[in-house]
């Protein structure tokens, strides 16, 4: 492939990235906690929508419309059962929460849906195949431009909801000072399984896509974790479009790697992943908020 | 009409009580009689203690991490694997396999140091998936070494001169020495000054600061020590049972089983690991082949532990007594007064 | 008509008692001024009875309702504002986002975004000014006209004129005296005795946790309540501990 091909084929697949980063960044800024569930609950969503279209024989975009609700008031609800009380134990009880709940989550799911891989490519027709010719080298795919316009309307619609909605400026007002936030009457709690119902939400939406870009079985979950954190750390820890910005950086070292060597792929990533924490950029890491 | 307050009582601050005098002198009896093991023993359980020792290891040194220096590393894989490729590095360059095993702990205490300056800038949730990718990138680095055996795996042929029961035999020894000094080199940590501050710094970071407690170079230190733990843990694992795959040994696994332990033991005590390790070794043996059901028990039970009881079963059996095994806490006594309140 | 009481409150610190069992109340349309050296704890107080800081035992009524076992968004529902210590400002968000963060769940009344703005004129011109680039005074306004916004019934402002020139600190007193005329009720923080006592009907005085001097500003003079204030008058003040009931 040519590296002007793969650095286009890169930031298509960074489109998809920052669709799994995006609800990282927000708990993140929102609660100053890394979901470590957040990746395997993605797959539990991909899994959601593979059910509900393999059963009613629609494609994998309207087996979406139930699924999204669904994933949103589950979110809400693992909030308010596990996370809050997790939240009141200090630094370590959510790290150490999440990261039980994310063995239980994989494991079960293993349990359920077997650990066949699978992809619902296939559902969708010419989409998930079909592409532009650009020119000889470059080609523009009708999936991938899909992803990276979803993710670009999502972000933006959070960026619109932070500035512009009430529920918006109760989550800016709770990531910078709940207890304050608390005295002119906004509830921390429901702010914080807002933010995690979203966070769900759209990583269940991310899971989708990837199952439909390419495939997924239950474990895939702690990867696509691991390159959410990778493109949020990238792009700026509490920054919403620099998470776009992080995922377009990391999509393009991976494809760039993969034209080197198939085998380099991952890893290209994660040493662009240690330069950035090397760099100067680096050193700012320890402070975060939501910057809307 | 003013009062007269009482004279203040007078306060004294001792290291150990009767319950740690009786505490630390069983357990060196306990170790005494540890090493004793293989000359009783048949070979199948010496191996079995050899792997709980290094359970007990990987335990001790997660809750190092995480309960004294604040930090939740999800990330120790690398030196675990580190530590089991170094020694077959070693050994295929002629370095005789014990001492490829030494060697490769300290090489890993090395890699550790190197890596800490990028991994320590990061806190919290950062900091675990930070040096979960570092291990991933670790792992990448070592399946792309054919020498290595890539993706397959490779065996230690270092140990194939010794016969079994002898090779299970030294194993153990060498774990145990491990485990001991290992053990030693933390109660000498929580014994001296640094011991309290590092307990300053899980419980308030910026507080600590603020007293003057470096924060920096003692959580380098736990760093470092983990890293030598963690290495001699995955080589002693490579020398228990002579083939080692990187996906494996390099797995997150490692982590969930490190969190399970301590979680359950009991986090920021010295005695909490030793029966987390215990414990998760006994549920290993039962539960095991359950395959799935056992992970999705042991995921939902540290969560049940992080939420209700965090101070672990170590805690739940402490609550009303405040009895410590080993002298690492300091106790103030007031003469006449119960000295049970502490 | 009691706007907010308290009864027997007691509040900690981890071991250290921080406020012991004080009562106090205040009608509707009333000034109470809370003075004393700092560490008496005049902010735990006002933390407590607002449900910033949990309360160890005791009973806080406001209007009559019973509010202790309320969590502080609540009470803020309720109609009982603080303007904590420090403004605590929302320093990402401009002036005007730090007032419709209050005002979007707002009980009803008359002060909405226009009506604050007319009280504050000042802030005006800084509608859409970052929190965190206001001077001192400017952030006092926005925090009291933030509080405001909620609509209380009774509003509790901690250290009105803390690290304020006096020129801003005089600034926000024309305010607060508008405020006043119109019938608000408040319990003020002040370490301006003079101030406190101007402006107030009652004055309050605590050491070391505890009540030591409860009485209208009418009937005290300055020098019995630096008295209080210090602890000097404390062995004869035992008649005129908790008078108010």
């Amino acid at each position: 492939m040519s590296w002007v091909n793969a650095v286009v084929q890169g930031v298509f697949l960074g489109g998809l990235y920052a669709l799994f980063a995006c609800g990282l960044s927000l708990m993140f800024g929102v609660m100053r906690i890394i979901n470590l569930a957040h990746g395997d609950l993605a797959v539990l969503g991909a899994f959601a929508v593979w059910e509900v279209a393999t059963t009613t024989h629609l494609s994998p975009f309207l087996a979406l419309i139930p699924v999204l609700p669904v994933m949103l008031i589950l979110g809400y609800v693992l909030h308010r059962t596990l996370l809050a009380r997790s939240l009141r134990g200090g630094v370590l009880t959510p790290l150490l929460t999440t990261f039980g709940l994310a063995i239980a989550l994989q494991n079960a799911m293993l349990q359920v849906f077997s650990p066949d891989v699978r992809s619902l490519g296939a559902l969708t027709g010419t989409i998930s195949t079909g592409s532009w010719r650009l020119t000889r080298q470059v080609s523009v795919p009708y999936l991938g431009l899909l992803i990276l316009a979803v993710a670009v309307l999502v972000l933006g619609g959070l960026q619109l909801m932070l500035r512009r909605t009430a529920f918006g400026r109760a989550m800016r007002a709770t990531a910078q000072d709940a207890d304050t936030a608390a005295l002119v009457g906004v509830p921390a709690p429901s702010v914080y399984a807002g933010a995690t119902a979203i966070a769900v939400a759209t990583a269940s939406l991310a899971g989708a896509f990837l199952a439909i870009h390419s495939t997924f079985d239950p474990s895939s979950g702690p990867t696509q974790l691991i390159f959410a954190f990778e493109a949020v750390v990238i792009g700026g820890l509490g920054s919403l479009w620099g998470t776009l910005g992080g995922g377009i950086v990391l999509g393009i070292a991976q494809t760039l790697g993969a034209n080197i060597n198939p085998q380099y792929s991952v890893l290209a990533g994660h040493l662009v992943f240690l330069a950035v924490l090397a760099s100067r950029r680096g050193r700012f890491l320890a402070s975060g908020s939501v910057a809307a | 009409m003013i009062t007269e307050s009482a004279a203040p009582p007078q306060w004294t601050v001792r290291r150990s009580g009767r319950a740690s005098r009786i505490g630390s002198t069983s357990l060196l009896v306990l170790g005494l009689a540890l090493f004793a093991v293989p000359q009783v023993f048949a070979a199948n359980i010496v191996q079995q203690l050899t792997s709980l020792l290094i359970f007990l290891i990987l335990a001790v040194m997660w809750n190092a991490l995480a309960g004294y220096g604040g930090l939740v590393s999800v990330g120790q894989q690398a030196y675990i694997g580190f530590g089991a490729y170094g020694t077959i590095f070693l050994t295929q360059h002629g370095i005789p396999a014990y001492l490829a095993i030494v060697l490769a702990s300290v090489g890993s205490a090395a890699l550790a140091a190197g890596l800490s300056p990028l991994v320590l800038r990061l806190r919290g949730g950062a900091f675990a998936v930070g040096t979960w990718v570092l291990a991933e990138t670790i792992l990448l680095l070592f399946l792309l070494d054919k020498g290595l055996g890539g993706g397959t795996g490779i065996s230690l042929r270092g140990l194939n001169s010794y016969p079994p029961e002898v090779r299970r035999a030294f194993t153990y020894w060498l774990t145990l020495a491990f485990a001991v000094l290992l053990l030693v080199l933390l109660f000498a940590l929580l014994r001296h000054r640094a011991g309290a501050a590092l307990q300053a710094i899980r419980d308030d970071e910026e507080a600590a600061a603020s007293l003057g407690v470096r924060v920096g170079p003692l959580k380098f230190l736990l760093y470092v020590l983990a890293g030598f733990g963690c290495g001699a843990a995955g080589a002693l694992t490579l020398a228990n049972t002579l083939f080692i795959q990187p996906r494996s040994i390099f797995g997150v696994q490692w982590s969930a089983y490190m969190i399970f332990m301590v979680l359950v033991g009991g986090l920021g005590t010295f005695e909490g690991p030793l029966i987390g390790a215990l414990l998760f070794f006994t549920i290993q043996y039962e539960f095991a082949d359950l395959g799935a059901w056992y992970l999705i028990g042991l995921g939902l039970v540290a969560v049940a532990f992080a939420l209700f009881l965090p101070r672990g079963a170590w805690g739940l059996l402490n609550r009303r007594a405040h009895i410590r095994l080993l002298p690492v806490g300091y106790r103030l006594n007031q003469p006449g007064v119960d000295s049970r309140r502490s | 008509m009691t706007a907010l009481s308290v009864e027997e409150l007691v509040a900690r610190h981890g071991l250290l008692v921080a406020v012991r069992e004080v009562s106090l109340s205040v009608s509707e349309g009333e000034v109470l001024a809370l003075v004393g050296a700092n560490g008496a704890g005049k902010t735990t107080l006002l933390r407590t009875i607002a449900g910033a800081h949990p309360a160890a035992s005791g009973r806080i009524r406001l209007a009559g309702r019973d509010i202790a076992g309320l969590p502080a968004h609540q009470r803020v529902a309720q109609g009982l504002a603080l303007v904590p210590e420090g403004r605590k400002l929302f320093g990402e968000m401009t002036v005007e986002e730090n007032l419709r963060v209050a005002g979007d769940r707002a009980r009803s009344g008359r002060w909405n975004l226009p009506a604050v703005l007319d009280a504050f004129p000042m802030l005006q011109p800084l509608r859409h000014k970052r929190a965190s680039t206001l001077s001192g005074g400017e952030q006092q306004a926005t925090a009291i006209a933030r509080a405001l916004m909620t609509n209380p019934r009774v509003l509790l402002i901690d250290e009105v004129s803390l690290g304020l020139a006096p020129v801003a600190v005089d600034l926000v007193y024309q305010s607060l005296a508008a405020l006043i005329a119109d019938g608000a009720t408040l319990i003020l923080v002040e370490q301006d005795l003079q101030r406190a006592l101007r402006v107030a009907g009652r004055v309050v005085c605590m050491l070391e946790g505890r009540v030591v001097l409860q009485a209208p500003t009418a009937e005290v003079s300055r020098e019995q309540v630096t008295a209080a204030y210090f602890g000097l008058a404390r062995a004869d003040r035992s008649s005129t501990v908790e008078g108010q009931s």
